[in-house]
């Protein structure tokens, strides 16, 4: 008995400082963020006008924008993604370590790099257009970017390594004997693949949908440097109302739409998607 | 000298009863298994005895001294669990170490204690090999090294063989059994294996449905079952119903079988099952006349695995099995009508 | 394996690595404009890095901000992971759900928040205000990656550790320590990788004071291309594949990321 309230004790001391910290830096900045959504730039009281002057706007089309090419990158993804897992769980383990070694890496390359790596790439007088033109798929040189393509390929290309790891460990624990079966009973490997494997792989499929979904809603580098105003999503927004319009107020009832369409996302994701946990 | 006495000891988990009220003593140097089916409470028994579990009520006493609220580190035992628990970022040898370590024993000394624990469990040399690299029954000896090392009052393995193969198994069990007695180590198995409670146990403590069913010497336990559950549990049987004539009568369908023993629970009048061992039922040519204590039956399976046959048998609907030395088996066929016997020494009447 | 898988497998391997081979190419080219084909050989990008007063410096605060924030955000979560395991305290899951959050939601709503309660506070682009966004941000990935490490250890093991003798807390320092270190380890390397990398938290919170790397170079696009860019890139790729490869040669990398043996 002595040793258990010893134990609480001792809980109570060491768990105090970082249930401090959390609650001080999560909680606390998200109501601060709420208050002042409701606020305005000329201190016009309470209300809801930040929310009028969003549903009025080009912000409500730029809302749309980000949800459509949210959902367009996650599909495009995830369909890339759903057969490299397959084959990536079928290698060699030390060959499986060296691609998620390689994936950990891209995952965390700072977005301002793989943007800019796009830039190059699709930029007039190096990469890909020379490429075409030496092939003679393009005659004249020309920028690729800014563009909408540039946009959905650079953010296909950060999203990808995170599909993987949301895939691996459901693709891991695959029994490799059914696609066997399959094949046994005179199915092709795409085939087996894609009236097999994908249908026993639904859940963890949908799990990376919405969490590809969720992490492009939050893009903010790529639509600015390789899209146009057009193409900026309501992440790039929230930054430009609150850094260089200075109009917080505003930015925070932004991030707050933000925030509602991210939880529902999660919300979803806790009770259709599959748990990390094995 | 008693070894353990476990008394009264009652346990659940939420809504769930694990134990009912358990009594048992044991003398010190006894082998013990404990053995039921999953889900009997056997493991939970153990983990009470050892502290790592406590018990709702009841108290335990280990050589003569009540640990009922003693926590498992200072109750001086040693246990094998079931997953084995290695430590897996220790070599064999610190695993080994381990108590020894934690005791302040120097290093010199516990690295000599530990080469002699090696070599009785006949792994000598391995000291300094990863424990992952082992196999499972090197894994087994090492385990059993590590809780033999601070000469533990008691010694505790739960369902031990399990992670081995079949042929291992026999051996590691002929090998613990010795072990144990050269030793003189108070031990309790949990198991489910029967054949491995037969071949380690002084006592067998059957438990089922939370209760004990029967304590006794292997043979007891097999020959003289207390109840059906045992009898079932502890090997193969051919059951008939009746009701109890007297002490050594059972009318079954209307005749009367005789029979070598009943229960002591049984009182005249009762509804019994008589049991007799599918070694002990004997077949004989249907054509003979009828002998006492025998029902017809046909021929349905014969089995003949060399050393012994094995013959399945309908009874009116019900499957009977004997199994016979081959010179003793009669010639029969499938299909054919036999008679059965029930030898009334070998037929023992118990609850239904 | 087939010809299909393995020319899929080629073909995205292209996609993943082509981008980045451009970036190596260009990294090493001597002259300060972009040409195709690559024009000469040199390391002197490279050597900017370090050579270049603001460069250094945007480096130096990231180094410095990532080290911070990686050591807070470990220490803080391992009391939270620990109690949850071992204990099984409501509290302490609640806390470390919480804490998992702002990694799950889009940065930008998080740092917003964090730059209203700064400005309240009237900590202007302080190095603390870098440190504590990041630490709150990062504390996700030690509070999973320990619990992790903590719930592979069997029970039986703990138990094992007690029935020969080891108390509470003697099984804590035997044991649950020297099992549980080389996660904490990998947390903290994802930790200072990940802190390393990121824009949008350190702009919200001290980017107009306190330039980091990611900052600088997201500064330096906007005025056109410079090689240190393409260097940098390269610096920082290599970085990363020699941390995770660190963290794979150390500890079970499928296993870490939810592979199970086969």
């Amino acid at each position: 008995m002595a040793s258990a309230i010893r134990a609480h004790v001792s809980a109570v001391v060491l768990l105090a400082v970082p249930t401090m910290v959390v609650v001080l830096l999560s909680v606390v900045p998200i109501f601060f963020v709420f208050s002042d959504s409701l606020g305005g730039t000329a201190n016009e009281g309470v209300g809801l006008a930040n929310y009028e002057r969003f549903t009025t706007s080009i912000f409500a089309k730029q809302t749309w924008f980000s949800i459509t090419l949210a959902a367009l990158v996650s599909i495009v993804s995830v369909g890339l993604v759903a057969p490299f897992t397959y084959l990536l769980t079928g290698l060699p383990k030390t060959w499986q370590s060296l691609w998620l070694i390689y994936l950990l890496a891209q995952i965390s390359l700072s977005e301002v790099l793989i943007a800019f790596a796009w830039q190059i790439l699709l930029s007039n007088t190096t990469g890909i257009t020379q490429v075409f033109i030496w092939s003679g798929l393009m005659t004249s040189t020309s920028s690729l970017t800014p563009s909408f393509g540039a946009v959905v390929v650079a953010l296909t290309y950060l999203s990808v390594p995170f599909a993987v790891l949301v895939l691996y460990p459901s693709f891991s624990r695959l029994d490799r004997r059914v696609v066997e079966a399959a094949r046994t009973l005179g199915a092709s490997s795409v085939r087996a693949f894609m009236t097999i494997v994908l249908p026993m792989m639904t859940k963890p499929i949908m799990t990376a949908l919405m969490t590809l979904f969720i992490l492009n809603l939050g893009a903010i580098i790529v639509p600015q440097i390789l899209g146009r105003p057009r193409h900026w999503t309501l992440a790039v927004h929230i930054t430009d109302q609150a850094l260089f319009q200075f109009n917080t107020a505003f930015a925070s009832a932004l991030a707050i739409i933000l925030l509602i369409l991210s939880a529902a996302m999660l919300v979803f994701l806790r009770r259709y998607g599959q748990t990390a946990s094995r | 000298m008693s070894g353990l006495r476990i008394s009264a000891v009652s346990k659940s988990f939420g809504q769930f009863a694990a134990l009912r009220d358990i009594d048992l003593d044991f003398d010190s140097g006894e082998l013990v298994t404990f053995l039921g089916p999953s889900g009997c409470g056997k493991t939970t028994l153990l983990r009470i005895v050892s502290g790592l579990e406590t018990a709702d009520t009841g108290q335990i006493v280990l050589k003569g001294e009540d640990v009922t609220y003693r926590p498992t580190h200072l109750r001086n035992i040693g246990m094998v669990f079931q997953s084995l628990a290695m430590f897996p970022h220790l070599t064999v040898a610190e695993n080994i170490a381990y108590g020894l370590r934690l005791r302040g024993m120097s290093r010199e000394k516990s690295k000599k204690r530990v080469g002699d624990l090696l070599e009785l469990v006949q792994l000598p040399g391995i000291e300094n090999n990863s424990v992952s690299t082992l196999s499972g029954g090197q894994k087994q000896r090492v385990a059993i090294a590590r809780a033999l090392a601070l000469e533990p009052d008691l010694f505790l393995l739960d369902e031990p063989m399990s992670a081995l193969d079949a042929n291992l198994r026999d051996d590691m069990q002929i090998e613990l059994r010795k072990l144990q007695q050269s030793l003189g180590v108070t031990t309790i198995v949990v198991t489910h294996d029967q054949t491995e409670a037969m071949t380690l146990s002084d006592t067998i403590v059957v438990l089922g449905n939370t209760c004990v069913q029967q304590v006794g010497s292997p043979i007891e336990i097999y020959k003289m079952p207390k109840n059906r559950f045992v009898a079932e549990f502890v090997g193969a049987g051919n059951f008939l119903l009746g009701v109890l004539a007297d002490r050594s009568t059972v009318t079954v369908g209307g005749e009367s079988f005789r029979i070598g023993s009943a229960a002591p629970d049984v009182s005249v009048g009762a509804s019994v099952t008589v049991l007799c061992r599918p070694e002990e039922l004997v077949v004989v040519q249907g054509d003979e006349t009828v002998l006492p204590n025998s029902l017809p039956a046909k021929v349905t399976f014969i089995r003949d695995i060399g050393h012994t046959v094995e013959i399945l048998l309908d009874l009116k609907g019900q499957e009977l099995l004997s199994i016979m030395a081959p010179r003793d088996c009669p010639d029969v066929r499938v299909g054919q009508d036999v008679n059965v016997r029930f030898p009334p020494e070998h037929c023992r009447a118990m609850l239904a | 394996m087939s010809r299909t898988s393995l020319s899929y497998l080629f073909l995205f391997a292209l996609f993943c690595m082509g981008p980045l081979a451009v970036i190596f190419a260009v990294s090493v080219t001597e002259a300060r404009a972009l040409t195709f084909p690559p024009q000469g050989f040199s390391f002197r990008w490279f050597v900017e890095i370090f050579s270049d007063e603001a460069w250094f410096t945007a480096l130096r605060n990231s180094v410095l901000i990532a080290l911070s924030a990686a050591t807070l955000a470990t220490f803080l979560a391992l009391p939270i992971s620990y109690y949850a395991w071992r204990h099984g305290l409501r509290f302490a899951k609640a806390l470390a759900a919480l804490g998992v959050l702002p990694f799950l939601l889009p940065p930008v709503i998080l740092s917003l928040g964090l730059l209203l309660l700064f400005t309240s506070l009237t900590w202007h682009g302080y190095f603390i205000n870098g440190v504590l966004a990041h630490t709150i941000y990062l504390i996700a990935l030690p509070i999973v990656i320990v619990s992790l490490g903590l719930e592979s250890i069997e029970r039986s093991v703990l138990e094992a550790g007690s029935t020969l003798g080891a108390d509470d807390a003697k099984v804590f320092r035997t044991i649950v320590v020297p099992l549980t270190v080389p996660f904490v380890i990998t947390a903290f390397a994802f930790c200072i990788v990940l802190s390393l990398n990121e824009y949008i938290i350190m702009l919200m919170t001290v980017g107009f004071t306190y330039e980091t790397l990611p900052i600088k170079i997201f500064n330096a696009l906007r005025y056109g291309y410079s090689p240190v860019l393409a260097s940098v890139a390269v610096m920082f790729t290599l970085l990363n594949i020699a941390v995770f490869g660190a963290v794979a040669v150390f500890s079970d990398l499928p296993k870490l990321l939810g592979a199970t043996e086969r």
